[in-house]
C-alpha cells in the first residue's frame, strides 16, 4: 500500500480487501510493457502477458469481466504495428482483433469491441494518430465501419452499456480544437458534452461519467443524453492533486462504489507526456479512491513502473 | 535566394562576400533608413524554407507608452541570425510531425495547438533532418546557443525581427488603420486563421509578424525582466512557469499585435491535451559568425 496515501487510506486499504473486483493495467518492466492484474487493494500481482517482444498496452475489461481487450505494440522500425487483440481474463487465448488499430472498448454485453483506425500505414504513437471508428463482433469476426465518416483524432473510446452512444476525446479533428464529445451509436450525430479536459468514461450502469477536467483532478457526474443537448450535472470532484503530481486515467468500478486512477509526476523536459499511453513514466502508480467522498484514496501499486490506464475487472462476489 | 550559411551547397565565394555584407550591415544602426532600402537577403534552407538573414544591430526594445511589463523603453544589441520569413505551415511541419495537430486546417495555414515543449522538440528535429546540431537538451529542455541548429528566437530577436529598423507601433508606423494590410486579428481574421504571406511583409520580408497567430520565443516569461535585462543578446530569465509569446493572433487586439507587446503563457511541458489554437511559432538559426557592435 502508498505510505504517500492520505490518512484516510488505512480504512479504505482494509475496505478494498473485501471488494471481489480486481484491476488491469499497463506496467514498463526491463523495457517492455506487460498487462498486471491485481486485488482491488493491489495484492496478488499477475503479469497476464510475459511478452518480452511485444508491448502490451491499454487494457479493457469486458462488462462480465471474462476478457480483456488491449493494443500491443508488435515488429520494429518500418514494421511496426498497433493493434488490437483480447484475451482471456486469465492471459490465455490471446485473439487479434485489428491490425493498425487502437483504442478498443467493449460494447454492454461483451459480444462486441469497439476500436479506432490507425491514421497512417507507419506507426505514429501519437494518442490522436487515428481516423475511423469500426466495431467487431467477437461471434463472427466481423468487422463494421461506424456510419459517421468523420471520425478523427480521437482519444479514451467508451461505449455506453446501452450501446446507443459513444463518448471520447476529440483533439485537433472533426471540426473542434479540443472537446469531450458523444457519437451516436449507429448515427452519425456529434454533442459537444461541454465540459472541459478529457477521457470521459461511462459508469457500468451508463448513468454516470468519470473524467479528467484536468491534469489535477478527476471528477465524477451525471449523464444525461436524452434531449437535444447533453447535460453534466452534479459534477463533484473526487480526486485533486497539486502541481507537479498529476491524476489521470480515471474508471469508476463495477459497483461504482470506487474509481481506479493513476498518479505520478511530470517533468520540465521535451517529448511526450507521461500519461500518454506507450510512454514511460518512472514513478507511476495505480490508485483507488472512494468515489462517494473527496481525496480518500490510497495507492495500490507502490513500485513505479509506469503503472498507467487502470481499468475494473468484475468477478462475482463468492457467496 | 540561395543556400543558407552553414549548409552544405553553400558556395565558398558567396558566403564570404555575405560576411562582409553583413560585418559592413553590423557596424552602422539598423534602424538607419538605408536599411529599409537595402533588406535583409532572403535564403532557402536544405529543407526549402525560407529565411531572413537579419544582420546583427542594435535597436530600442520595449516601450514606455504602454503596459508595464514592455517598460521600460531599453537599448538592445542582437547578434546576427536567420529567421523563417513566414510563421511554421502545416504543411512544412508536416514533414517532420504527424498527425496535424491543429484546428484549422489548412497546409498554407500556420501551425498552432502546439506547445512551446513542441516547437522546440520540433526545432531539433528540423536540426537533425538538415544536419545541425540540435539546439535543445531534450531531458532539461535548455538551449544551447552555441549549436548551429535550429532555434526559438530570443524576446529580443523577435522584436528586433518585428520592428525591422522601425521604432513605432508596428513595423509599419503608428497608424491603427494600417494593421488590416499586414496582420491578420480581431478585427478582420474571422475567428480562424489565415495562410501565410496572405498579409504585406515588413520591410525586412518577414510576414505575419503581427497577427495571424501568436508566436513562441525562447524566453521565460517575467513582467519586470527589463529592469534588469542585459544590454546585449538578453535571454530572458533563467527559471519561471511561463514562457513569451509575441505578435498577437487571429483573435487579438490592435494592441496585442504591437510590436513590443508582450504575454506569459504556459508553455505546456509533458501536456497531453496543449489546446491553444492562436499560438504558433518560426523557428531561427543564430548566423554562423558573431558580429560584435
Amino acid at each position: 500500500m502508498g505510505a504517500c496515501s492520505p490518512a484516510a487510506a488505512d480504512d479504505l486499504s482494509a475496505e478494498l480487501k473485501q471488494v471481489p473486483h480486481k484491476i488491469v493495467y499497463e506496467s514498463y518492466r526491463e523495457g517492455n510493457w506487460e498487462l498486471m492484474l491485481v486485488d482491488a487493494d493491489g495484492s496478488h500481482p499477475v503479469n497476464l502477458t510475459r511478452t518480452p517482444d511485444v508491448d502490451e498496452l491499454y487494457p479493457h475489461a469486458s462488462p462480465d469481466g471474462t476478457k480483456i481487450c488491449f493494443m500491443a505494440d508488435e515488429g520494429k522500425d518500418a514494421q511496426k504495428v498497433r493493434s488490437v487483440y483480447y484475451v482471456n481474463a486469465d492471459g490465455t487465448g490471446r485473439t487479434l482483433v485489428a491490425r493498425n488499430a487502437r483504442d478498443a472498448c467493449w460494447n454492454g454485453d461483451g459480444t462486441a469491441i469497439a476500436y479506432l483506425g490507425g491514421e497512417f500505414e507507419q506507426f505514429n504513437d501519437s494518442i490522436i494518430a487515428n481516423k475511423g471508428l469500426f466495431t467487431y463482433d467477437l461471434a463472427t469476426g466481423k468487422h463494421r465501419a461506424h456510419p459517421n465518416q468523420q471520425i478523427q483524432h480521437l482519444f479514451n473510446l467508451c461505449w455506453s452499456p446501452d450501446g446507443r452512444w459513444f463518448v471520447a476525446t476529440v483533439h485537433a479533428g472533426m471540426g473542434y480544437d479540443h472537446a469531450l464529445i458523444a457519437i451516436e451509436g449507429e448515427g452519425a450525430r456529434v454533442l459537444n458534452l461541454g465540459i472541459p479536459g478529457c477521457r470521459p468514461e461511462f459508469s457500468p450502469d451508463g448513468k454516470r461519467i468519470a473524467w479528467t477536467p484536468s491534469d489535477w483532478a478527476l471528477r465524477v457526474g451525471d449523464l444525461d443524453l436524452s434531449g437535444d443537448q447533453p447535460k453534466v450535472t452534479n459534477q463533484r470532484d473526487v480526486v485533486t492533486s497539486a502541481k507537479p503530481t498529476k491524476v489521470y486515467h480515471i474508471d469508476l468500478s463495477p459497483d461504482g462504489r470506487y474509481v481506479a486512477f493513476s498518479r505520478g509526476s511530470f517533468e520540465k523536459r521535451l517529448g511526450r507526456a507521461p500519461e500518454n499511453v506507450g510512454t514511460p513514466a518512472e514513478g507511476w502508480d495505480i490508485c483507488v479512491a472512494d468515489a462517494t467522498a473527496t481525496n480518500r484514496w490510497v495507492a495500490v501499486t507502490t513500485d513505479g513502473h509506469s503503472n498507467k490506464e487502470p481499468d475494473w475487472v468484475f468477478v462475482e462476489k463468492k457467496p | 535566394m540561395r543556400a543558407p550559411p552553414g549548409g552544405g551547397t553553400v558556395h565558398r565565394l558567396p558566403w564570404l562576400l555575405m560576411l562582409v555584407v553583413l560585418a559592413a550591415t553590423s557596424c552602422r544602426r539598423i534602424d538607419s533608413p538605408q536599411t529599409e532600402s537595402q533588406p535583409p537577403e532572403i535564403v532557402q534552407t536544405r529543407s526549402g524554407i525560407e529565411m531572413v538573414l537579419i544582420p546583427g544591430g542594435r535597436f530600442t526594445m520595449g516601450s514606455d507608452d504602454a503596459a508595464a511589463d514592455q517598460a521600460p523603453a531599453h537599448e538592445v544589441w542582437v547578434d546576427a541570425f536567420l529567421m523563417d520569413r513566414h510563421e511554421m505551415t502545416q504543411e512544412v511541419y508536416g514533414k517532420l510531425v504527424q498527425p496535424n495537430g491543429s484546428h484549422f486546417k489548412g497546409p498554407q495555414r500556420p501551425v498552432e495547438m502546439i506547445s512551446w515543449a513542441e516547437a522546440a522538440l520540433y526545432c531539433n528535429k528540423r536540426s537533425r533532418a538538415e544536419g545541425f546540431q540540435p539546439c535543445y537538451d531534450e531531458e532539461t529542455a535548455q538551449c544551447n546557443f552555441e549549436a548551429d541548429g535550429y532555434r526559438l528566437p530570443t524576446e529580443a530577436e523577435w522584436e528586433y525581427a518585428c520592428r525591422a529598423g522601425g521604432t513605432t507601433r508596428w513595423s509599419f508606423g503608428n497608424d491603427p488603420g494600417r494593421l488590416p494590410k499586414h496582420a491578420w486579428f480581431k478585427d478582420n481574421a474571422e475567428k480562424t486563421t489565415h495562410p501565410v504571406k496572405e498579409k504585406a511583409a515588413n520591410s525586412w520580408g518577414l510576414y505575419d509578424m503581427h497577427g495571424n497567430v501568436a508566436e513562441w520565443c525562447n524566453d521565460v516569461y517575467d513582467q519586470d525582466y527589463y529592469q534588469t535585462s542585459p544590454q546585449k543578446n538578453p535571454r530572458g530569465p533563467a527559471e519561471g512557469d511561463k514562457y513569451v509569446l509575441r505578435g498577437g493572433a487571429w483573435n487579438s487586439s490592435q494592441e496585442a499585435c504591437g510590436a513590443a507587446y508582450r504575454v506569459g503563457e504556459n508553455p505546456g511541458f509533458q501536456d497531453a491535451c496543449f489546446a491553444r489554437d492562436a499560438i504558433g511559432f518560426r523557428c531561427v538559426r543564430s548566423a554562423p559568425q558573431k558580429l560584435s557592435p
